[in-house]
């Protein structure tokens, strides 16, 4: 799978507590939940909603340029 | 290495729908593994540990050592937190869960089943359509388990599902976005469940006040994902918390997602069963999920040792499981379902004129049965729901 770098969804590890309510509500299923993070995958179709899921907020969109135009292309292969 | 790689049953997930299934499975005659995640099973709790005795006694033994609290009944408190108490006939049990989900694997050990924990499966092994194993890694390699069946037990945020290409995705309306906090030091009255409604306490679900002791309770909120912004969930159970508690001890918290949608049509496909969170089998007017879990994961363990005893895992065989949580189950979510739509669509007036009526109702008639039909009695059409219910 194919995690990208510069996701439309940005992930605030400080106030996620892996719970993983926004991996059963992700219509692609591009979520992955390692012990310590979550990753956006490729195939993220900026739905949005995972954000208003989060009981403590920790997803947000991404604001940055890179991602509007649809990333910058870099994906990080994982296995 | 602690486990093989060929079993005839492979469950994923170690909480009371994957133990009771793997429990299930091994005494029927299976060789069984049970695969969990997390480093310890029963870790992190992601639950308000609330339960009903008679359900949870359907299948085992009471053990003081996860029974945290009994308690007599509940309170519902309405918007304007008129209070009104329904003692009932039924016991209620608040668990520890981290004890529990242990104990109920040992179980599961002690009827032969084998478990290997920081087991996190991330994929399946198929055949076409069919499922005939998982992929797990653990410390940074992949093993592969080849099994005749697998039964999918990871919970709300399951892949196991999706993988072998079952819809599981869940609709924000069907999703409650959960937080709770462990308070200690409180003064509460601990011998019941506390229910608190209202569109601005918690829209679209409830918040809870469940005890653990007499003066330690979890304290949490639900609200539909539907309804409320990014971090809502955790803001206005804060704001509960400081008007009723002030700044109390906090000695535990958690984040969670609950699935309250209706039951999955058919968590069945070849090679593979769903059961408990992952195949949507949790209350979805309540949004307990232990007792169905636990139903669930003992049809499936138990269907899943009989395709293994006559040779056939085929989505036909494995079928009989839809039959078995029919009764048990379906119907009554599916009802849980329609009567979680109407109260979600109730006003704080109609839930406040509720209250009050039912304060006026003498108390041994007062009970849910009781309520449910007077907050919504311009809908006759559920009348029959809520009496099947509330029975």
């Amino acid at each position: 799978m194919d995690i990208i770098a510069e996701p439309p969804i940005l992930v605030d590890d400080e106030s996620c507590d892996l719970c993983g309510g926004c991996v059963g509500v992700c219509p692609p299923d591009v979520i992955v939940m390692t012990e310590r993070t979550l990753l956006i995958a490729e195939g993220c179709i900026k739905c949005g909603l995972c954000i208003p899921v989060c009981p403590l907020g920790a997803l947000s969109w991404n604001e940055s340029g890179a991602a509007e135009s649809g990333g910058d292309g870099r994906t990080i292969k994982v296995a | 290495m602690l486990v093989g790689d060929r079993y005839d049953v492979v469950v994923v997930g170690g909480g009371p729908a994957g133990s009771m299934a793997a429990k299930q499975s091994a005494l029927g005659g299976a060789k069984t593994l049970l695969l969990e995640r997390d480093s310890n099973i029963g870790v992190p709790v992601r639950c308000g540990e609330a339960v009903s005795l008679r359900n949870l006694e359907r299948f085992i033994t009471v053990q003081e050592n996860w029974c945290a609290a009994r308690v007599q009944g509940m309170v519902l408190h309405s918007p304007d937190e008129t209070a009104v108490t329904v003692n009932s006939t039924e016991m209620g049990v608040v668990l520890e869960r981290a004890l529990f989900d242990r104990w109920l694997a040992e179980q599961a050990a002690q009827s032969g089943a084998d478990i290997l924990t920081r087991a996190d499966v991330d994929g399946l092994l198929m055949n076409g359509d069919g499922v005939t194993g998982v992929k797990y890694r653990r410390f940074g390699k992949t093993q592969a388990v080849v099994a005749q069946v697998v039964i999918g037990a990871d919970g709300v945020e399951s892949r196991v599902g999706r993988w072998a290409g079952i819809r599981t995705q869940l609709a924000a309306r069907d999703f409650e976005s959960a937080y709770q906090m462990v308070l200690a030091g409180i003064n509460y009255d601990h011998r019941y469940c506390h229910f608190y409604l209202g569109n601005n306490i918690a829209p679209g679900g409830y918040l809870w006040i469940f005890p653990k002791g007499e003066h330690t309770a979890s304290v949490g909120i639900g609200v539909c994902a539907k309804d409320c912004s990014a971090g809502e969930a955790y803001d206005k159970l804060l704001e509960f918390i400081h008007r009723h508690f002030g700044k109390p001890a906090v000695v535990g918290e958690m984040a969670g997602g609950v699935p309250v949608s209706k039951p999955l049509k058919n968590p069945v496909t070849d090679g593979l069963l769903l059961a408990g969170d992952a195949a949507r089998h949790c209350n979805p007017l309540t949004g307990g999920g232990i007792a169905t879990a636990m139903i669930a994961g003992f049809h499936a363990g138990n269907v899943a040792a009989e395709a293994v005893k006559n040779g056939n895992a085929s989505a036909r065989r494995l079928g009989r499981f839809n039959d078995l949580i029919e009764d048990d189950i379906v119907k009554p979510n599916k009802r849980a379902y329609r009567l979680a739509e109407a109260v979600g669509k109730l006003s704080d007036e109609t839930m406040n004129w509720t209250a009050r009526e039912m304060l006026a109702m003498p108390e041994n008639q007062r009970n849910l049965r009781s309520i449910f039909l007077k907050g919504l009695s311009t809908q006759p059409l559920l009348m029959v729901d809520i009496i099947k219910a509330f029975a």
